[in-house]
């Protein structure tokens, strides 16, 4: 994961850097409820000017998943 | 074989009536009325952003409400079940459907605080459009959410409904009155929608 995305993903999930991992999920992260998943998907539409599809969201189950679809756009 | 039986060797799922790829739909039974379901209606974290729910909710209500939906036409009540775990996590509804005007207001509780994850209820919300606009060919889906309720709010606006109105002073909560916001989606809109389902069958 590059550092712009672990940026991204720890303002909105409101976590430190470095306590953003490809495991991280909203099983694991407490402050990771339906209003930031609204929130990271908005987010990373805007930055990587790309509007997710409904089943694209559903694969975004965790960090890792997110990653592996956004790295691919780049 | 009993009620609940039915449709057991229904493909995909057994009883399946939509099938996403986190969640499907099946038709409410009555052991999901005495089961979780009637306790959502209780909880005080549920209830909040909900308009109505203000007295207690037994066992009996939810299986007497389940009971008579069934048989309406005007409302297409569908029980959310996780596919991970077969749990059901939630209801789904499609109520006040006007067969002239071609309209329905679209509803949606996920009661199992565990699986409000965001992912879910966007891909519930998506499916219960598809049904409305494409299987049953409404025009247009209206949903309601309070002011106050900015995830489902944004959730809404997220899969491409739009604010057409406001209630003002709708519902009080916690000691004041909020405002209900009122959003639309039609069907000529959802039908170019890059967050309309493929299918409504994705069973992969």
């Amino acid at each position: 994961m590059n550092a712009e995305f672990v940026a991204l993903v720890s303002a909105v999930l409101k976590v430190p850097a470095d306590a953003v991992s490809a495991e991280l999920s909203p099983k694991t992260c407490k402050s990771w409820d339906s209003l930031a998943t609204v929130n990271l998907v908005v987010t990373l539409e805007q930055h990587y000017k790309r509007v997710f599809s409904i089943n694209e969201l559903a694969e975004m189950s965790s960090v890792g998943a997110i990653w592996k679809l956004v790295s691919g756009l780049e | 074989m009993n009620e609940d039986m039915r449709n057991d060797n229904a493909f995909p799922i057994a009883g399946a009536y939509a099938v996403g790829r986190t969640v499907y739909f099946r038709y409410p039974t009555d052991a999901d009325a005495v089961g979780a379901w009637h306790h959502w209606f209780n909880s005080p974290d549920v209830t909040r952003n909900l308009v109505a729910h203000y007295w207690p909710n037994t066992p009996e209500d939810q299986l007497a409400y389940v009971r008579e939906v069934r048989k309406s036409r005007q409302r297409l009540l569908l029980s959310i079940i996780d596919r991970s775990s077969g749990a059901h996590i939630g209801v789904g509804s499609l109520g006040s459907i006007d067969y002239v005007n071609r309209r329905a207001e679209v509803s949606l509780v996920i009661g199992e605080r565990n699986y409000r994850d965001g992912f879910r209820a966007l891909e519930c919300l998506s499916m219960l459009t598809e049904i409305g606009l494409c299987k049953l060919n409404l025009n247009k889906l209206v949903a309601t959410s309070l002011a106050i309720s900015t995830a489902g709010l944004q959730l809404d606006t997220l899969l491409g409904y739009r604010e057409c109105g406001r209630w003002h002073e709708h519902a009080f909560v916690d000691g004041k009155y909020v405002d209900c916001v009122l959003l639309e989606m039609f069907q000529r809109d959802w039908f170019n929608s890059p967050k309309r389902p493929k299918s409504l069958f994705l069973a992969d």
